[in-house]
């Protein structure tokens, strides 16, 4: 159904461009030349703002975008629900400082489990608090401005925020996305391209055949044999990322998470190689290369100007889409390479039973992965715009 | 011109690369760093809140006890040593003014209950301000109030020390459920003066989930102890009985995933009707609950539910004739709800609650303390300041000089402005905690040898010399703490550390079973041993095999467990020395209970093995088995068979199958069976579990053939049949309690205690009321196993009764090993402590002491022994953990010294600086791995 509706709101369509017009500027002065010149930019920049808004496409991509941020919020609520019901339903590990039950009942009722009641007789009673009152005390504990609105983290850090400790937890892993990013897509574009132009030569069987056994095997696996031939048999590089001490920004960070962002990078450019020799291939094919041939283009402009640009549209939102995910870490990979990023905080959480950390991070994750689809969705319609988002038919 | 561009490029981005690449690491320095990890950081390194042995690590650098056990100078055993004290303790309990006296003692205190300690002036914090006796005593303020409720505060109540009043003002303004042992009176009773006992049989919480596997939550034991002292032993055997046959039958095997594969009888009475799987089963979340206790629901859901179908749940009519058949009936829930009620009636008092209907739902039985008398103040505790540089400790139970600075190693002390400036209060309750010592460097002051110079939760710990700590000049510490610094990593994977390690970039690791087959050899390999000791314990309990049996269904046997000549065959065919090496990484092939960490005489240091009647042990137990001979020789085992003699288990064995087989008695072997035995581990998945249940399994699968071939050489079994022998390992994370509860047919039991105290450890074996007695079979019967010691040496067995009061039983060397117990630990005749801890020959009396002392060794070496030889646990091995320690540094001592290690790290020395370190490991192209393996002192060192 909902798939009906995307394809649906997903329609080609005509776009109709302002008509340009030749500016006239033979009797102006020379600082009026100067002033002319500006007039025109912000005059079409104001044109062109008005056009904007006035476009009825335009109007559909932005009803779409906020239908799809209602939509978000919706989904967004609906897995926080779960998940935090879900969580406060687990059992509580409190650690062996619970050998009191005096401080054990303290505890449950600062991680918001229990509800401390003072009897009449001034004593005591700790009573477990329904799922739903404690979502009522986290939202009340949300919008009040307390200093730890997300609750505590009271394995990892003891009392620290999980909100600060995933700020700490984020640049190492960022940095080594955007690393990734940097090296694959470039990789991952050029290794596609060279497999369309070389389709079904030895060449391309070659690769095809690396990129099949680098997308079967396992990242932590050929993460395993990189650190191992790399950093201890040939010594050529660190064989752990250094530590979060060092300047983010140094050569010796840099140096360290190379073995890692090499880890990371064959999956993504065998998964861009894939991709963009199968697009690629199918427009090389098109009736309008046979055109561009025709009318004089080399084979590589026609491949660069013409079938390369329009392969690009599915591939784009895709390297959009990881672009969104360098907020997130690789937890094996950060694991094998000591990388003190968040992938290792999220397995931590997990481990220690820390909850407040663990849901704060899956939220995170969750809000960014929906954030992710919208933004790649509207892409579409920034890439091509004959695709129209939200046309309603 | 194009392809110009695309080179120039290409050459400046790879020329830029290969620059990064060849960036060096920090400049390597002259210095002495020691490089080494931890698998996880800890959240904390409060000394008033630390838990886990992580969470000690930064302060076993930065801080300092006022006394220290260190090693002597001829490197053979330990001495003390002042740190923070300037002085050793002074006994000043005739100094002690009357005020004083009021103040802190409800009587006149004795020898031992009043110390000085005069404080080390020198002393201070990283910052270089002073520390005085005013911050011990705010500390201690700190480490005992009720508002922080630290989880060490019972370190000055709940050991050795008890500070006078510390543990009434810790506990003011609060209810506190208390280990009901500790209030438990001689003639068995509880005072019920103050506090509550509650029966639980209901209510759920998280607590109890937590705190399962306590002694005092233990349902079968309490239950039945409170119901004979009330009056209600029938009725509370028969819920127990009735939940016994119920956790038994219906809830054992429930957390199989191949539930649906468990057949019971149609007609439970008779165990060879038809079988049919169980389609009303219980899922295995209610039955981890029930573990732990009866819950409200699960009461409803579960056991309650097999109340109302007429055939499920069993109990006895009378306490008198026990679990025999004509004794059994149906139980029902109108006579559950009966008995429960009886039971909450007699107990009185259960919260208020016992006269509402569901009152008997009350969960736990426990004592809870609370404190009524009038408020405590600080001052009242007993600690005082005397003057800047003296504290005054005022004590409610005596202590020697040795105890308290054994106890006094360790250390309260806190930086109290930082201290209260990051403590918060805890949202929703009244507790306080602080952020002390946790996080970050800038939490923390630190006063020892070193300080914290970086925290990095999951990433790394430095740690570098403190430079205001007085021991750097003050001449008492020459050639100690050599390390410039002590860089920790966070390295969560073995296999990382290990490649680190061997590349030089550590200067420690931890060995895993598989690194100790190929290090386990080299001189580099030391081994840090456990004062525990794995044993395989054995269910015994006849009744409680067999329907374990009948839930097998044919072909299957498990009584033949009870067999004594069998279990000892299954002893002897253990060769522990093989286990040791390739089942654990570290652990030593050890036939007794008291391992040699023991120590005899805390004072002068000696081991309890190394006595004679230590070393007595194996002989008693190895060179009498009596029995059986060898090619027509009684000879003792020797010492080095470690307990082993392959033929010998072979006799063993067939002569205690053929016992089974000819047996008349229900369930007994028959030809054919299949000894099926479920061995319940903490964890299946583990190296080391899984080594052992391999070893153990190969083992016992040949020596079942080859006794099977003598009994068939024997005629006892026809050519065709044989008895073979499985063992199922079974993952049970509360195998303890399945054990007490007698689900079980074999478990690892590991049992370990404080090196100083090797007879107070014997409480687990030989008291017939500990409830977490490791001898499951055996438990509650130790006061009818009778047994001879030479006590006083005379070389007889005295069965004279000249016990004049008899208190500890007829006959002065023929007791029952409960009284035994009792024995060596409270009488007079054993009873060391008179003679002072610091008696030498030279003291007149000193005669009177060793026969006192050599008494009390004969009893404890007689208690072992008697223990060992039920043969309802096989003791292993004692435990050890290797590691190997780098050539960067080297240990002061190779023989592993109790309670000091190998010299620690006050006293390790290095081989090489840094430079030195990295230049050696460049030499060997960064791959240790080889020097490691081959290293030998002999030829090297």
């Amino acid at each position: 159904m909902e798939q009906k509706q995307k394809k649906k709101d997903i329609e080609l369509e005509e776009t109709e461009l302002p008509e340009k017009k030749p500016l006239d500027v033979s009797n102006a002065s020379s600082d009026e030349m100067a002033l002319e010149s500006d007039r025109p930019f912000l005059e079409r920049f104001r044109k062109g703002f008005v056009n904007f808004w006035r476009n009825k496409s335009t109007i559909d991509l932005l009803k779409y975008i906020g239908k799809r941020l209602l939509l978000m919020v919706f989904t967004f609520a609906v897995i926080f629900l779960i998940c935090f019901i879900l969580v406060r339903l687990l059992p509580l590990d409190p650690g062996q400082s619970m050998k009191d039950p005096a401080v054990f009942n303290e505890m449950m009722v600062a991680q918001g489990r229990y509800v401390k009641i003072i009897k009449e007789d001034g004593t005591a009673d700790y009573q477990p608090m329904p799922v739903l009152m404690q979502l009522g005390n986290f939202f009340k504990n949300l919008f009040s401005g307390g200093d730890h609105p997300f609750g505590y983290s009271f394995k990892i850090e003891w009392l620290s925020s999980p909100a600060d400790l995933l700020g700490s937890h984020l640049t190492p892993t960022v940095l080594m996305n955007i690393y990734v990013m940097i090296v694959s897509v470039p990789v991952g574009l050029a290794l596609g391209i060279y497999m369309a132009l070389r389709k079904n030569h030895w060449e391309d069987h070659v690769l095809n055949v690396l990129i099949m056994l680098v997308i079967s095997v396992p990242s932590f696996v050929y993460a395993f044999v990189i650190q191992y031939l790399f950093g201890y048999v040939w010594q050529i590089l660190p064989p752990l990322a250094a530590s979060s001490s060092v300047n983010y920004f140094s050569p010796t960070y840099f140096r360290s998470i190379i073995l890692p962002v090499m880890s990371m990078c064959f999956g993504s450019i065998a998964g861009y190689a894939r991709y963009t020799r199968a697009e690629l291939t199918e427009v090389l094919t098109s009736d309008f290369m046979l055109l561009a041939r025709t009318k004089g283009l080399s084979r590589a402009q026609a491949t660069v100007r013409h079938a390369f640009r329009n392969s690009l549209v599915p591939i784009f939102p895709m390297i959009l889409g990881e672009f969104i995910s360098i907020l997130s870490g690789s937890m094996i990979i950060e694991s094998i390479f000591n990388v003190n990023g968040v992938g290792g905080l999220y397995l931590r959480s997990i481990n220690d039973r820390d909850y407040d950390v663990f849901q704060f991070v899956s939220m995170f994750y969750i809000l960014i992965g929906l954030l992710g689809t919208i933004v790649v969705d509207v892409s579409y319609s920034i890439v091509d715009p004959r695709i129209r988002m939200g046309g309603g038919k | 011109m194009k392809k110009q561009k695309i080179l120039i490029l290409g050459a400046s981005a790879l020329m830029g690369l290969g620059y990064l690449a060849g960036c060096s690491q920090a400049d390597i320095s002259k210095g002495h760093t020691y490089n080494t990890y931890l698998s996880t950081s800890p959240k904390t390194w409060n000394t008033h809140n630390w838990e886990t042995s992580d969470e000690s690590y930064v302060s076993s650098f930065t801080e300092i006890g006022l006394y220290d056990c260190i090693l002597n100078e001829q490197k053979n055993g330990y001495k003390f040593v002042t740190e923070m004290a300037s002085a050793m303790p002074v006994d000043v309990v005739n100094q002690l003014t009357d005020d004083e006296i009021d103040t802190y003692y409800d009587g006149n205190p004795t020898a031992g209950m009043a110390w000085d300690i005069a404080l080390n002036e020198k002393a201070c914090w990283e910052d270089g301000t002073k520390i005085t006796s005013k911050d011990y005593v705010d500390s201690m303020e700190r480490q005992l109030s009720p508002k922080f409720a630290n989880y060490r505060a019972d370190g000055y109540f709940g050991s050795n020390l008890v500070l006078c009043n510390a543990e009434n003002y810790y506990k003011q303004g609060r209810q506190t459920v208390e280990s009901f042992y500790k209030y438990k009176m001689d003639n068995g009773e509880v005072p019920n003066d103050s506090g509550f006992y509650f029966l639980n049989l209901g209510k759920y919480t998280d607590y109890l989930t937590t705190i399962g596997g306590d002694a005092d939550t233990n349902f079968y034991t309490i239950l039945d102890q409170l119901g004979d002292d009330y009056g209600v032993k029938l009725q509370a055997q028969r819920i127990i009985m009735g939940y016994s046959y119920y956790l038994m039958m219906y809830k054992d095997h429930r957390e199989e995933t191949s539930w649906d594969t468990v057949f019971r009888p149609i007609d439970p009475e008779d165990p060879t009707s038809e079988k049919v799987g169980r389609p009303d089963r219980v899922s295995s979340t209610i039955i981890k609950e029930q573990n732990v206790d009866l819950e409200l629901d699960v009461f409803n859901d579960g056991f309650e539910n097999y109340l109302k179908q007429k055939d499920y749940i069993k109990t006895i009519k009378n306490t008198e004739d026990g679990w025999i058949d004509s004794n059994i009936e149906t139980y029902s829930r109108t006579a559950l709800e009966k008995d429960l009620k009886d039971v909450v009636k007699a107990f009185g008092r259960s919260r208020g609650d016992s006269t509402k209907s569901w009152a008997w739902k009350l969960p736990l039985f426990t004592y809870v303390y609370t404190y009524e008398g009038d408020p405590i103040d600080f001052d009242q505790v007993g600690i005082k300041a005397l003057g800047d540089y003296k504290i005054r400790l005022y004590l409610s139970r005596s202590i020697t000089a040795l105890n308290l600075k054994f106890a006094l190693t360790g250390n309260w002390l806190v930086n109290v402005k930082l201290y209260d400036k990051l403590a918060q209060k805890l949202p929703g309750g009244n507790s306080w905690a602080t952020t002390y010592a946790s996080n970050k460097p800038e939490n923390y002051m630190s006063y020892g040898p070193y300080k914290l110079e970086t925290f990095i939760a999951g990433d790394k710990i430095s740690i570098v010399r403190n430079k205001a700590w007085y021991g750097w000049d003050d001449g008492n510490h020459v050639n100690q703490f050599q390390m410039d610094r002590i860089e920790t990593k966070i390295i969560q994977k073995h296999e990382t550390a290990m490649s680190e390690f061997l590349a030089g970039r550590l200067d420690d690791i931890d060995l895993t079973v598989n690194d100790f087959r190929s290090y386990g050899n080299s001189g580099r390999c030391t081994t840090t041993y456990e004062s525990y000791t794995q044993k395989i314990s054995f269910n015994t309990d006849a009744k409680k095999l067999l329907a374990r049996q009948q839930l097998d269904g044919n072909g299957k046997n498990k009584t033949v467990l009870t067999n004594k000549n069998f279990r000892e065959g299954l002893s002897l065919s253990l060769d522990r020395k093989g286990f040791a090496s390739s089942a654990t990484s570290g652990s030593k092939g050890f036939t007794g209970l008291l391992n040699d960490l023991y120590l005899s005489n805390n004072s002068t240091g000696a081991t309890y093995r190394d006595t004679p009647q230590g070393k007595s042990v194996y002989n008693l137990v190895y060179g009498k088995l009596g029995k059986l001979t060898i090619d027509g020789e009684d000879k003792a085992l020797s010492e080095d068979s470690c307990g082993y003699n392959h033929a010998l288990a072979v006799e063993y064995v067939t002569l205690g199958l053929k016992e089974e087989l000819l047996s008349t008695e229900a369930g007994h072997l028959q030809a054919n069976d299949d000894i099926h035995i479920e061995f319940r581990v903490y964890d299946n998945e583990s190296e080391n579990t899984i080594a052992a249940h391999k070893f153990i399994e190969k083992a016992w699968t040949a020596l079942l053939s080859e006794a099977s071939e003598k009994l068939r050489t024997q005629g006892v079994l026809q050519a065709n049949e044989k008895i073979t022998l499985s063992i199922e390992m079974i993952k049970d994370q509360d195998y303890y309690t399945s054990a007490r509860n007698g689900s079980f047919d074999m478990i690892f039991s590991i049992w370990g205690g404080a090196a100083i105290n090797p007879y107070g450890l014997m409480e687990v074996y030989c008291k017939k009321d500990f409830t977490n007695c490791c001898e499951y079979g055996f438990a509650g019967k130790q006061d009818t196993a009778y047994i001879g010691i030479d006590a006083n040496g005379d070389g007889t067995i005295d069965q004279t009764d000249t016990d004049e009061d008899g208190k500890y039983d007829s006959g002065t060397e023929w007791k029952s090993i409960h009284t035994w117990y009792n024995y060596m630990i409270d009488s007079e005749d054993c009873n060391e402590a008179r003679y002072g801890d610091e008696i030498t020959e030279a003291d007149a009396n000193y005669q009177d002491y060793l026969a006192c002392h050599n008494r009390k060794l004969n009893v404890l070496a007689g208690l072992e022994a008697a223990i060992i030889n039920r043969f309802e646990c096989i003791p292993l091995v004692a435990r050890g953990t290797s590691s190997l320690l780098g050539l960067k540094t080297e240990n002061a001592t190779r023989t592993y010294i109790n309670l000091i290690g190998y010299g620690g790290i006050r006293f390790l020395n290095f081989n090489f600086n840094d430079e030195e370190w990295a230049a050696f490991c460049s030499d060997h192209n960064n791959d240790l791995a080889n020097i490691y393996k081959s290293y030998r002192y002999s030829t090297q060192g």
